[in-house]
């Protein structure tokens, strides 16, 4: 019955991490000290789950265009802007036969 | 926002489609492109900023961690054949894996060029990574040790909630979850599963 209660408990604990809400691990440690190990590796886990959040958070938003899309998208301004500029110099190059002769 | 208390708040992501990964995958495989398009909108953007966390800052500055991610994704997209053999779900699992590779192999291969200063052993290229330096290495070790023994829908199940902060709904529809309390409580076991097998890793009884 006690091993019940623990693995309940257990869980609730590893919700409350999944759910980034707070725990009072020391309380818990004092309830469940058969569970002592997991308790540690679920406050472990928990310093896990805020890393990453804190990571995401940290991260500049991004936005779903900025894909594969996106990126074809780039490469095809640039090939424009540099087809552009080849046809400039042409042009240039035409212009400047043309005033010598 | 994701993570939250609920895990209801509104990502910091766009509407997403309501078919599993599973079936997108499967969908793709049957020549859909379609399918490819709604899995780029749904996992690019959450990889690369995973990505970003596992990168130590001075690695992240000489190498394009976005287009290593994008390749990385459009390369095992191509790849249909290995990852529905293995079964349901096990792209983000396989994906997890490869990524983590490919990072080592590039801050490997930054270490190696001439005109870099002397490294530290600890940290492939002298600087520890965001989620290094927040959580500490052994932990992290442990952690990623403990990650690759659990089964890979149970590691999706974990990569999406806690390293991606995906909400409980999106988890339940990407993995097929009848419920977003189902999901939930399949986050919450396979934490508990994850916290046990990191007590094994310190060589205590499961």
């Amino acid at each position: 019955m006690e091993n019940q209660d623990d693995s309940a408990a257990l869980l609730k604990v590893a919700e409350a991490v999944s759910d980034g809400k707070p725990v009072d691990w020391e309380s818990a440690q004092s309830l469940h000290d058969e569970s002592e190990a997991e308790l540690a590796h679920l406050q472990a886990l928990e310093v896990v789950a805020a890393a990453h959040r804190s990571a995401r958070l940290k991260e500049p938003p991004l936005t779903v265009t900025d894909t594969a899309a996106s990126g074809r998208r780039s490469i095809k301004t640039i090939r424009g802007w540099v087809i552009l500029g080849l046809a400039l110099v042409a042009l240039y190059l035409i212009l400047q036969l043309l005033w010598r002769s | 926002m994701s993570p939250g208390a609920s895990g209801t708040e509104p990502p910091d992501r766009p509407a997403l489609s309501t078919e599993s990964t599973a079936s997108l995958l499967n969908r793709l495989k049957a020549g859909e492109s379609a399918a490819r398009d709604i899995l780029l909108s749904r996992y690019l953007l959450p990889l690369r900023k995973w990505a970003h966390g596992r990168l130590p800052a001075q690695a992240r500055d000489l190498m394009d961690t976005d287009d290593l991610v994008q390749d990385t994704v459009l390369r095992t997209l191509r790849q249909l054949d290995g990852l529905l053999a293995d079964g349901d779900g096990v792209f983000l699992a396989y994906m997890r894996q490869t990524l983590l590779n490919k990072i080592k192999d590039q801050i490997r291969h930054l270490r190696r060029q001439p005109g870099r200063g002397p490294l530290l052993d600890t940290y492939p290229d002298g600087n520890p990574s965001p989620l290094q330096f927040a959580v500490g290495e052994e932990t992290l070790m442990k952690y990623d040790k403990a990650m690759l023994a659990l089964p890979q829908h149970q590691q999706e199940a974990i990569m999406l909630r806690v390293e991606m902060g995906f909400s409980y709904e999106e988890i339940a529809r990407f993995l097929g979850c009848p419920s977003a309390n189902a999901a939930r409580m399949l986050v919450a076991r396979t934490l508990l599963r994850l916290a046990t097998a990191m007590k094994v890793a310190d060589g205590k009884p499961g």
